[in-house]
């Protein structure tokens, strides 16, 4: 009924539609948490010592750069973009984070300095990578691939073949120290995710990354600098993975390489998983934080029920095949490439 | 080279093309041939033994799995779409030829050649059918063949055992029959006729024209009534294929299977298909032409062996070439062109 007192059923059809929409919606975007309630459920059962806390604790550990690296990537993603430097720049910056502290090779010891530079240089190489791509109207995916393959040469150069080892306190301190039960490596994800968490709901940046997912074209003709917060979501992502990279050469206690190495893919499954689709503009940093969690468990149980690490990445990319699957529109219009 | 700017011509459409502009859409392969020539030079002023019959032979050798590998992508990229996978499709075959041979002999090649078909077929599948972006199927399949190239050689490299090597001895066979090869060397040849025949069935059947079609205006292409996914699917099931036949040539020219042999081939043949002149938006390039690329790279691979410059090097090089020839073939004179 509107207000001339007469019944439109048009309106009135549309309106039970869109409410029947946002029903489906809804079941939608809880439907990753019921995955991840099924999951700590059944592993519970068929996994021994999985529910138990000392693996609660291990799981918070390996939950740290998965979730540190998604928060990057969320916002890439819902600009419909993509963001695979993580392999190689991860791996740079964990590796020079350790160069300048107190450390078996140089004579730098620049201490709390060297994290600030360390993340600084992954910011520097997503601007970078935004730079090329927005101005060199080149897809994000192949720049970022490539920056991933220059990133991981220079990691190599900056401690040429032997990679050093940290001799610092306080990196020694962080990987092994707990605060109320959850490891400190842990804390600082979190942080990363509450910062992320601001950023979205909170600024007009965030507000701005929805609209270009959403209709980049639109999003340009109502004014948005579309240019600049793209440039902006590729640095935040690049700092996220120079804090990536910083807390897994923490993790390791080396700065080497191999630190950047298969930490991508389990970011963008968190990111696909939790509910974020590759088309952009849907989903956000809570939805990862469901989706980290969900990539972290099934990581740990597989450990716990004795299945090869080879068969990880696998099962990885079933999972991730199948997520993208269910999440994409179909139909004989739509376009993807 | 006629033919390369008619191809471009006729699918994009631009009927103002000059001559500035045919210039400027053929940039990557002057520079790649300018390049190819000049490095030749240097290195053979360097080193007059360059063009000697050995390294002739050497560098041949050197190209075949790479024109292999960069002919099968071209295609993928003519749709405007990727293959990141046939990385670790040519490790998972290369591991896998080094095993077969105990038990299927002869037939190994067969097997592994219909791997790679399964290979290409699936990625096609799940690109075409389920409408998953190519790119995150493509770095899906790739993880899941190299858990699989892990698994069968158990992480280490493989060996090929002495009673084999009459299976893989061919490779330095002086002439096919009664006719002398000279400094050909046979997986050369297995190369160019792969890319020939690629180039017959993208530029000679209505699947292969429907591929340039659909990668310059899927939308277009799909209301005149072209068979879009037919085409999308041969296109990554030929990509499959190149990469199964370039581990092979790995598998037989190293005589042993590595599982991570084909790794850095995934942004090296981007590479070269790219520095050969075709367009990562789809819809631009000539498979002819992309061994400029593969000349290019192998070149400078070569040459980078022979003055001794580390691997880590070759990274940085090959990242930096993937984006200056993207960038040379990308379309920026539209302005509402949405790139993600």
């Amino acid at each position: 009924m509107d207000k001339h007192g007469y019944s439109s059923p048009i309106a009135e059809e549309f309106a039970q539609e869109m409410v029947r929409r946002n029903k489906v919606d809804r079941i939608v975007a809880m439907a990753p948490v019921g995955i991840l309630l099924f999951l700590v459920a059944l592993l519970s059962i068929v996994a021994d010592g999985f529910f138990t806390g000392y693996n609660i604790q291990t799981i918070l550990g390996q939950l740290s750069i998965p979730l540190v690296m998604s928060m990057g990537l969320t916002f890439v993603i819902l600009l419909a973009g993509t963001d695979l430097s993580g392999e190689g720049l991860g791996g740079f910056v964990g590796s020079i984070v350790i160069l300048m502290v107190l450390n078996t090779k140089t004579d730098l010891d620049m201490g709390l300095w060297a994290i600030l530079i360390a993340v600084a240089a992954g910011l520097v190489v997503g601007i970078i990578s935004g730079v090329i791509h927005v101005y060199g109207k080149m897809p994000s995916f192949i720049v970022t691939y490539a920056m991933s393959s220059i990133m991981a040469g220079f990691a190599v150069l900056s401690y040429r073949g032997q990679p050093a080892m940290s001799k610092y306190e306080f990196f020694i301190t962080l990987s092994r120290g707990r605060f109320l039960g959850i490891p400190s490596l842990t804390w600082i994800a979190l942080a990363i995710f509450a910062i992320s968490y601001v950023l979205q709901e909170r600024t007009r940046f965030g507000e701005y990354v929805f609209a270009i997912g959403d209709n980049e074209r639109v999003a340009k003709n109502t004014g948005i600098n579309i240019n600049r917060i793209k440039i902006l979501v590729f640095a935040w992502s690049g700092l996220c993975i120079g804090v990536a990279g910083v807390l897994g050469a923490i993790r390791i206690g080396r700065g080497e390489v191999v630190i950047g190495k298969d930490t991508v893919f389990p970011a963008i499954t968190a990111v696909v998983v939790g509910g974020t689709p590759l088309t952009g503009g849907r989903g956000g940093v809570v939805h990862s934080l469901v989706g980290a969690l969900i990539v972290t468990i099934i990581y740990n149980g597989l450990i716990l029920l004795g299945v090869s690490t080879y068969i990880q990445a696998a099962i990885q990319g079933v999972i991730i095949i199948t997520a993208v699957a269910l999440s994409v529109k179909r139909g004989r219009k739509v376009v993807t490439k | 080279m006629s033919n390369s700017a008619h191809h471009d011509l006729a699918t994009s459409g631009r009927t103002w093309a000059s001559g500035r502009s045919w210039l400027r859409d053929n940039m990557s392969r002057f520079i790649s041939l300018a390049s190819i020539v000049l490095l030749v030079i240097i290195f053979t002023v360097m080193n007059p033994n360059f063009l000697g019959a050995a390294n002739v032979r050497n560098l041949l050798t050197d190209i075949s799995p790479l024109l292999v590998m960069s002919c099968g992508v071209a295609l993928v990229l003519l749709l405007g779409s990727i293959d990141l996978s046939m990385g670790s499709i040519a490790s998972c075959s290369a591991v896998m030829l080094t095993l077969t041979f105990t038990c299927a002999g002869w037939w190994s090649y067969a097997l592994i050649f219909l791997f790679g078909v399964f290979a290409g077929f699936l990625n096609g599948i799940l690109h075409a059918k389920l409408k998953v972006p190519s790119f995150i199927a493509t770095l899906s399949t790739q993880s899941i063949w190299q858990s699989a190239a892990f698994l069968l050689s158990g992480g280490q490299p493989l060996t090929l055992i002495p009673k084999n090597w009459g299976y893989v001895n061919w490779v330095r066979a002086k002439s096919i029959g009664p006719i002398p090869l000279g400094p050909i060397p046979p997986l050369f040849l297995i190369g160019l006729v792969l890319m020939i025949v690629y180039y017959v069935y993208q530029s000679r059947t209505e699947t292969g024209k429907t591929m340039m079609a659909l990668g310059a205006n899927e939308r277009a292409a799909r209301l005149i009534g072209l068979g879009i996914n037919r085409a999308k699917i041969v296109a990554f099931t030929f990509s499959g294929i190149g990469a199964a036949v370039a581990g092979m040539i790995f598998a037989v020219k190293l005589k042993s299977g590595i599982p991570t042999v084909g790794e850095q081939y995934n942004l090296i043949a981007i590479a070269s298909a790219a520095l050969g002149g075709v367009a990562l938006t789809g819809g631009r390039g000539h498979i002819i032409l992309v061994i400029l690329g593969v000349g290019l790279i192998t070149v400078i691979q070569n040459g980078m062996n022979v003055i001794a410059v580390d691997g880590f090097w070759q990274q940085i090089v090959f990242g930096l070439l993937v984006l200056a020839a993207i960038y040379m073939n990308s379309d920026r004179r539209r302005r509402d062109l949405v790139v993600k």
